[in-house]
């Protein structure tokens, strides 16, 4: 009969004694990751190395401290890296929806922007300055004035002519005519007929030919004026150079290497050149109405604005940049409008930077979820990592929905390493679905949830429990609260031979037991400040576990935990909610009868059950086939339930136990109700690891202490699951009590002495089975059943026969 | 010293009409000034005997302006379009008048202008002309340099610096009424006062100068100077024009040559002609 284990076997201690510090104070940091040497030496490899496509996926729960140390690695890393280039936008001024990006050194970009400020408003009092002073106004009135006396001497001339003729030249509202004179007045009516016919040709015939001369006169006024406006527009350019000239050029002196830069200002200047108007113009006269451009002057003016979209300051290194909104336009930036006239404008100024743009000559960190969650970002994302540039386009120019005009600021070269943070699930299916992933992402980090546990191990996590402490600025740890702590992160895996690497979980662990400290007014974190932090944790959560355990004990649900019942058995079921799990005994029930060899899952046959249950079940009836009926036909049908189960079954843990109620119903040989059992089982009749083993023997126990232990109540688990046992403290006092017993199991024939308190039996050979054991039981039983066919088989044959 | 304030009365300021840019600022400027002393404001717009006769000639013909385009000139179109340019003129000055709450008349008379215009001022204080278009081109703009290239319409072109207001300052009574005209042009709106001084004649310059200028500094108030060789047509016209004066301000003469004079300086001047009697 197996024994039950040593107490010492349910919780593997972490004996303080072994730490050579009083308080983690004294610990050195640990600056780096525990138990994660594949996934730091994958980051080392992903972010070194600089190819088109080795872009970095960290794989792991959240939680398990992979932002942390992959960005305070990139930080490091950054530091010592080159500053990347400033970028900003400019006018174009040939194709204004076209915006340029100019390239400047590192710091360079808000030079430019502030130099561009500070030329615009000299400007704004320079070229007004120049138009005013005297040698402009006299020049310009020059050119003015002769262009009047041009005209004015074209149409006086014309004019002494006709008066020499006896002709004037008389203004019309309309125009010009001329008229015979006579003592200064228009000659009469009566007086023209009079005259002779001679002189009235002769009039007619000089006006006519004055008329020609005059026509010719006013069709060469546009041209003169054309003239006179070329001449003006010289003197403008020769002015405005005047006060333009010699400001552009010292802004060139300045950024004299900057070859973009240098045809920017060439542009500018001619733009200045071309707009000499708005510079002359009253400051109220340039300012936009409604606001809407009303910032650093007038809106005409904001086409000389330098638009920084990425500015580096003094502090150098490349950066790393953590997008929390990684929405398509967080990405890529955006280009924003403002209202203007009832109508949405936009112009270069209104371009922002995306995470991309800031990330840009260094590194870009994003959750694969947040991205995934965003429409269309991570086809923005895969888009910029292709074409190695950033375009920035809505989401309407994208997708070609829209075709109104907008801008096409230039693209930006990309050169950024990206970083994704996310679960294994995604990672997995991202390599499935989407070709492109594989391409872009060709380094995976995978984070360990889990690492063993060993002296050195507790040395190394004291060290992290110590760093954490003092980054979160909490009360230090004593040995004896770090040990408790490792034991902890133990039964946080579910395994008394790993610690846990969830950092988030122990962080928020350490910050709890910090807070009781502080309440109980000690200066250190004791052992009892983290049981107390462990303890009022499964309080807050327990609820439903209390309600479920308090049916079980007023009798609403069925547990006998006493006495001997055939066919029945305590399995163990877990419930995980939210981040607590914890488990309830459930009666399974068997039925056997006289059949054709089926073994009738219940919860499968209402669809209650998920497949691995089914498969277990499966894997039962072939057990029972493979060990009792090699050699003739199974006449049995059996029915296994879950009683009072109305959700679904799911896992393959109560296999074993399923096992021995169907055992127990051919046998007829009662099951001990004190025990629980839990397992799965193969064809051989093996035992098999399950998960939870810790949490399925708690919700036994606390069932069988409420009622009273008797030092018969125990609980059957497979013997490979013996290394994860992490106990609860009380169970493991009432096992040095000798009132509650875990027994390993690694056979059906292990579990179902142990339960029936009857021999198993060795089944092989067959023909030897000694009575009084299971096997035997069952055998007979079956043999028992085999008869009754054959019986029947013959009477029905011989019935046959006599028809 | 004479006190031209004192003497300076104005009840009657005659005001010839027409519809052009200058027409306008002659309004403009004669309303303020009415409105200043409460004086009446009398619109004169004359129908061009000239072009009346002409009109009724058999060949008559005109050349547009801006079209260089030649078409028969005939009677009843140029009389109906003298008689829009009367309303419109007439409804500019009530609006003006109106809005300046200053007492206003309006005669359309028929004949030469100066001639008529000199007849009826008789019986007023002031004459305010508008520019006489003879040897510029009307509607064809001038080359501006204050707007840029892209803008000639001189009426609306942008001052960064006011235009002056001249005056004709020769030291005798009309002289110092003309000056006291002026000043009261100036003392309101805030402009600059140029005041044009013979240097042959009377006195010379600097004693000119000086008597303009104590007179205005008991006002409170500082001109600039400016001397003239001699009050001619020309010579007055040339230094308005140089200063882009806003208007010109001068006392009444006689005798022959004084129509001719006003007409070749009406001819010579973009501004507003105030000749105070």
């Amino acid at each position: 009969m197996t024994k039950p284990l040593p107490p010492e076997s349910l919780y593997r201690r972490c004996d303080a004694a072994q730490f050579a510090f009083d308080t983690t104070a004294e610990l050195e940091e640990f600056p780096e990751i525990l138990g994660q040497e594949r996934a730091v030496e994958a980051v080392r490899f992903g972010v070194g190395i600089r190819r088109e496509g080795y872009n970095l996926y960290a794989l792991g729960p959240a939680g398990i401290g992979k932002h942390s140390f992959i960005r305070r690695f990139l930080q490091d890393r950054a530091a010592t890296e080159r500053q990347p280039a400033d970028w900003c936008y400019v006018n174009n001024f040939e194709r204004p929806y076209k915006p340029r990006a100019l390239k400047l050194p590192p710091g360079r970009a808000a030079k430019l922007r502030a130099d561009m400020n500070q030329l615009v408003d000299e400007l704004r009092a320079a070229i007004p300055a120049a138009f005013e002073s005297d040698e402009y106004r006299s020049r310009a009135e020059s050119i003015d004035r002769e262009f009047h006396e041009r005209q004015e001497r074209a149409v006086g001339e014309l004019g002494k002519d006709a008066a020499g003729q006896g002709i004037a030249l008389l203004h019309t509202p309309t125009g010009f005519s001329f008229a015979p004179m006579k003592n200064g007045e228009v000659i009469s009516p009566d007086e023209y007929s009079k005259l002779s016919k001679e002189e009235q040709q002769r009039l007619v015939e000089a006006m006519g030919a004055l008329e020609v001369r005059l026509q010719k006169i006013l069709r060469q006024i546009p041209k003169w004026r054309k003239e006179a406006r070329e001449k003006l527009k010289q003197l403008h350019q020769e002015f405005t150079m005047f006060a333009v000239g010699h400001l552009i050029d010292d802004l060139k002196a300045q950024h004299s290497e900057l070859s973009d830069v240098l045809s920017y200002l060439d542009a500018v200047q001619d733009d200045v050149l071309a707009s000499i108007d708005q510079f002359r113009r009253p400051a109220e006269a340039a300012a936009a109405p409604f606001g809407a451009a009303s910032e650093e002057g007038g809106s005409f003016f904001r086409r000389y604005q330098v638009n920084v979209l990425v500015g580096n300051g003094a502090d150098g290194g490349a950066p790393v940049i953590y997008e929390d909104n990684p929405s398509y336009q967080g990405l890529v930036g955006r280009t924003e409008h403002v209202s203007q006239y009832g109508a949405l404008v936009t112009d270069f100024t209104l371009i922002k930077p995306g995470a991309l743009h800031r990330a840009n000559g260094g590194y870009l960190l994003l959750d694969v979820l947040k991205l995934l969650s965003q429409p269309f970002a991570w086809e923005g994302l895969k888009r910029a990592l292709n074409s190695r540039e950033i375009r920035i386009e809505s989401l309407g120019q994208m997708l070609s929905l829209i075709s109104t005009v907008s801008l096409e600021p230039e693209p930006i070269p990309l050169d950024v390493k990206v970083i994704l943070f996310g679960d294994r699930l995604f990672y997995y299916l991202l390599t499935a679905y989407d070709p492109e992933f594989s391409e872009l992402f060709k380094v995976a980090a995978d984070f360990e949830e889990e690492v063993d546990r060993s002296d050195s191990n507790h040395a190394l996590y004291a060290r992290v429990i110590g760093t954490l402490a003092r980054k979160e600025e909490l009360l230090p740890l004593d040995r004896g609260a770090v040990a408790r702590v490792i034991e902890h992160s133990a039964r946080l895996v579910g395994d008394a031979e790993k610690l846990s690497t969830h950092m988030r979980s122990v962080g928020d662990l350490l910050r709890e037991a910090d807070h009781w400290a502080r309440e109980a007014g000690r200066q250190v974190v004791g052992g009892e400040d983290i049981q107390c932090a462990i303890d009022t944790r499964i309080r807050r959560a327990d609820r439903i576990k209390q309600r479920v355990h308090e049916a079980i004990l007023r009798g609403t649900v069925l547990i006998d935990t006493s006495g001997a019942r055939i066919g029945q058995v305590n399995g163990l079921s877990v419930f995980e909610l939210g981040h607590y799990a914890f488990a309830q005994p459930t009666r399974i029930t068997a039925t056997t009868r006289f059949g054709d060899g089926k073994v009738i899952d219940i919860e499968r046959e209402v669809n209650l059950s998920g497949a691995i249950h089914s498969k277990g079940v499966m894997i039962l009836s072939s057990f029972l086939a493979e060990r009792y009926a090699k050699n003739r036909p199974m006449s049995l049908s059996a029915s296994l339930v879950f009683e009072q189960t109305y959700g679904g079954v799911e896992g393959d843990s109560a296999s074993v136990a399923e096992l021995c109620a169907l055992l127990s119903s051919l046998s007829g040989v009662p099951i001990r109700q004190s025990l629980a059992v839990t397992g799965s089982v193969n064809q051989y009749g093996q035992v098999q690891a399950i998960g939870a083993v810790n949490e399925k023997i708690e919700g036994f126990f606390d069932i069988c202490n409420v009622r009273g232990l008797t030092g018969e109540h125990g609980v059957l688990v497979p013997a490979s699951n013996v290394k994860h046992l992490m106990l609860r403290q009380d169970i493991v006092r009432a096992a040095e009590a000798g009132k509650f017993h875990i027994y390993p199991v690694e056979t059906v024939d292990e579990a179902i002495e142990l339960l029936t308190g009857v021999p198993a039996g060795d089944p092989t050979p067959v023909s030897v089975v000694p009575e009084r054991t299971i096997n035997y039981k069952v055998m007979a039983r079956l043999a028992e059943l085999s008869t009754v066919i054959a019986k029947r088989a013959r009477k029905e044959r011989g019935k046959n026969n006599h028809d | 010293m004479i006190d031209p304030l004192e003497e300076l009365v104005i009840n009657r300021i005659l005001i010839s009409l027409d519809a052009s840019a200058c027409g306008m600022a002659a309004i403009k400027a004669a309303t303020e000034l009415a409105a200043q002393v409460q004086a009446e404001l009398m619109g004169l717009f004359v129908e061009d005997v000239n072009l009346l006769r002409l009109a009724n000639l058999p060949f008559a013909r005109e050349v547009g302006y801006t079209s260089a385009a030649g078409r028969p000139l005939v009677a009843p179109e140029v009389e109906r379009m003298m008689r829009a340019q009367a309303i419109e003129v007439e409804r500019l000055l009530a609006s003006a008048a109106e809005h300046a709450q200053v007492q206003w008349s309006f005669k359309v008379t028929r004949g030469q202008l100066l001639a008529e215009l000199l007849a009826l001022a008789e019986g007023v204080d002031m004459l305010v002309l508008g520019r006489k278009s003879k040897a510029r081109i009307p509607g064809v703009q001038p080359v501006s340099y204050h707007g840029g290239v892209a803008r000639v319409q001189r009426g609306a072109e942008p001052s960064h610096r006011a235009k002056p207001v001249m005056v004709v300052f020769g030291g005798n009574k009309t002289g110092y009424r003309a000056l006291a005209a002026a000043f009261q042009l100036v003392r309101r709106g805030g402009r600059e006062l140029v005041v044009l001084i013979p240097e042959a004649g009377t006195g010379g310059f600097e004693r000119l100068r000086r008597e303009a200028g104590q007179w205005l500094a008991a006002r409170e108030f500082r001109a600039r100077y400016m001397p003239v060789a001699a009050i001619t047509a020309g010579n007055v016209a040339e230094a308005v024009r140089g200063n882009r004066g806003e208007a010109l301000v001068l006392g009444n003469m006689t005798g022959p040559s004084w129509q001719e004079m006003l007409g070749q300086l009406l001819d010579g001047v973009d501004c507003p002609v105030f000749v105070v009697k």
